[in-house]
């Protein structure tokens, strides 16, 4: 009896476990509802889901060839690279401030060019927008644009990023439809501790 | 007992590998010794080196400041004696934008030095002791010495795992990594300690006050404890701060230099760079979020130049930002302070009439203050000196939205 259940047991936890152990999604030209990171957005055919990190991104090519990421931090959590943090009363200049002090603070980076820092709209939010290249260490030319506003509890960081030669260009006007098309969701929703939705 | 057999069997095989696999001499000359010859390993160091300084160079990590160079390289070659000058690697100081405090040397020659330990420094004397160390790890090869040591150790290793894989790992791959660690990541406590010990004599040779090596390695330790971050690369992971001070009072006991007063210690030349080392080193740390680094950088410069609007206009801008307690501290964080601001921004503005930073920083702290239309007048202002500023669109907007903070 108890092999009997422990078989039951294994067998449910596989099946029902097979939906998230995928690692990516291939996904259709629709709009889709990510509930964990309180948004929706229509993505582009043929472009993938990245399951496996703590973080939104979907790609073409790759992660490394080009990334759409989206990412909510809380008021004063650690980022990656410098030991400032975001502030509930930051204007989205001061956010702007902070993510290009992060970007700075990245041993990767070794060439940082700014090509624009400038107020943006998105979902109807004042934020910031960064136009940007850098060269990694390892010489590879990287452009990325990187949006960010203040929501509810929540900072919102919405990055693009290709390396600069051929994928940043073909990749640009799968960003621009990602970014017109983004919409916060309702507060109702962001309780929800469901993973990323299934589409 | 067959188990305990078959243990000392495979204690007598590793033993007879070690001895037969060999040891690459780690008893060289120094440079500018007789003998001194470049070796072969020694020879792909520095070409090792001369890739690593290649991508560096051409990064924006330099601090673009030739004539601080010069300077740095002068004083350098200065503790050397002609026989090093003509025969050994030639010097070369160039400067990292990084506000922590850390120099590193490579085998060739090159001695990087981040401008947050030249920010900390008071003097010639104590910039000398630092140029003495790293130039002994260049001139005692401490770096094809510390690649020989651990090959010798790789070769024990090698032996061990000879059984299992005889094929694994190569002298490429390994030679690779520790190029590469031998020069940037620190040296064994030995070598730590010998670079500290004739840094120490190069100084004292040229009538530097040795006293202030010791107090370099105060400042570091400082830099260390507010931080709170691991201690940097010049010290490597071996021999803590403490114990190199220690070290280096033991060495002043041992060599009296008889009176401080016909010691050098300071030159004109070296204040001269300082005050701008300060200000960008103080941007840097507001950059990595190292505030009690930009303070203490700041009130450095106020000191040195109290009648300089920009220093209180920096002192403004550390007010704003909020500051963690060290770890570990229970003390609350340090939320940004208004008034200590507005305060500093007036002192700036009064000092210099046309600063159009200082408007700017003002007119920020009026509109979180919600004082609409006094941020407004300061943000016009602001334009109006700086009409190319490289953040014209938000404060155009600001100026349009009536100047108050946008809340969500």
């Amino acid at each position: 009896m108890i092999k009997k259940l422990s078989f039951i047991f294994v067998l449910s936890f596989l099946v029902s476990g097979c939906g998230s152990l995928v690692p990516w999604t291939k996904l259709e030209a629709k709009r889709y509802t990510e509930k964990r990171y309180g948004f929706s957005a229509e993505y582009s055919e043929g472009w993938y889901r990245f399951n496996a990190g703590n973080f939104f991104a979907i790609t073409k090519d790759g992660l490394l060839l080009n990334k759409i990421a989206v990412e909510r931090k809380k008021f004063l959590d650690k980022l990656e690279f410098t030991k400032r943090k975001f502030e509930e009363s930051m204007t989205p200049q001061e956010l702007s401030e902070v993510e290009l002090d992060n970007l700075k603070s990245n041993p990767l980076i070794m060439t940082l060019n700014v090509f624009k820092n400038e107020p943006a709209t998105v979902a109807g939010q004042d934020a910031f927008l960064i136009d940007y290249e850098y060269l990694t260490n390892e010489g590879l030319k990287m452009r990325g644009t990187q949006l960010g506003f203040i929501h509810d509890q929540w900072v919102y960081r919405i990055l693009f990023e290709a390396p600069s030669q051929y994928y940043f260009g073909t990749s640009e006007p799968n960003f621009k439809h990602f970014l017109s098309s983004f919409e916060l969701i309702g507060p109702e929703d962001k309780e929800e501790k469901a993973s990323s939705s299934k589409p | 007992m067959v188990r305990q057999r078959f243990s000392d069997q495979k204690v007598g095989f590793l033993v007879l590998c070690v001895f037969f696999c060999g040891c690459m001499s780690t008893d060289l000359p120094n440079a500018g010794q007789a003998g001194y010859k470049l070796e072969d390993d020694e020879g792909r160091l520095f070409k090792r080196s001369e890739e690593f300084i290649e991508v560096l160079d051409e990064s924006d990590a330099i601090y673009p400041n030739p004539q601080l160079e010069k300077y740095l390289t002068d004083l350098a070659n200065s503790l050397l004696t002609d026989e090093i000058k003509t025969s050994g690697p030639k010097i070369r100081v160039r400067v990292l934008k990084d506000p922590s405090l850390n120099a590193f040397s490579l085998p060739n020659g090159r001695i990087y030095i981040h401008v947050g330990l030249l920010a900390v420094m008071d003097n010639e004397a104590q910039l000398a002791a630092l140029l003495g160390h790293e130039m002994t790890h260049v001139i005692f090869r401490h770096a094809v010495k510390n690649f020989r040591s651990a090959i010798n150790k790789s070769s024990f290793l090698a032996s061990i795992s000879m059984p299992i894989d005889i094929v694994s790992g190569g002298l490429g791959s390994i030679f690779a990594q520790l190029a590469a660690i031998s020069s940037i990541y620190g040296y064994s406590k030995e070598l730590e300690y010998e670079a500290d010990e004739n840094g120490f004599y190069m100084t004292a040779k040229k009538n530097y006050d040795v006293h202030e090596g010791r107090r370099l390695f105060e400042h570091l330790k400082a830099f260390i404890d507010e931080e709170d971050i691991k201690e940097p690369f010049f010290f490597s992971d071996h021999p803590h701060v403490v114990a190199r001070i220690k070290n280096y009072d033991e060495l002043i006991a041992q060599h009296p230099q008889g009176p401080l007063e016909t010691k050098t210690i300071d030159s004109k030349e070296f204040g001269s760079f300082l005050d701008n080392i300060l200000r960008d080193n103080t941007h840097l740390c507001f950059q990595g979020g190292f505030f009690k680094t930009a303070e203490r950088n700041i009130a450095k410069f106020i000191q040195r130049n109290p009648d300089a609007a920009v220093g209180y206009y920096e002192r403004a801008q550390l007010s704003l930002k909020r500051i963690d307690p060290p770890k570990g501290e229970k003390k609350r964080d340090k939320a940004p302070d208004y008034e200590a601001a507005l305060k500093d921004y007036n002192k700036a503005l009064e000092l210099d009439h046309d600063f159009p930073e200082g408007y700017l920083g003002k007119a920020k702290v009026l509109q979180k203050q919600n004082k609409a239309e006094e941020a407004k007048s300061h943000f016009q202002k602001y334009l109006q000196l700086k009409p190319n500023a490289p953040d014209r669109a938000y404060i155009e907007k600001y100026i349009t939205s009536g100047a108050t903070v946008d809340k969500p």
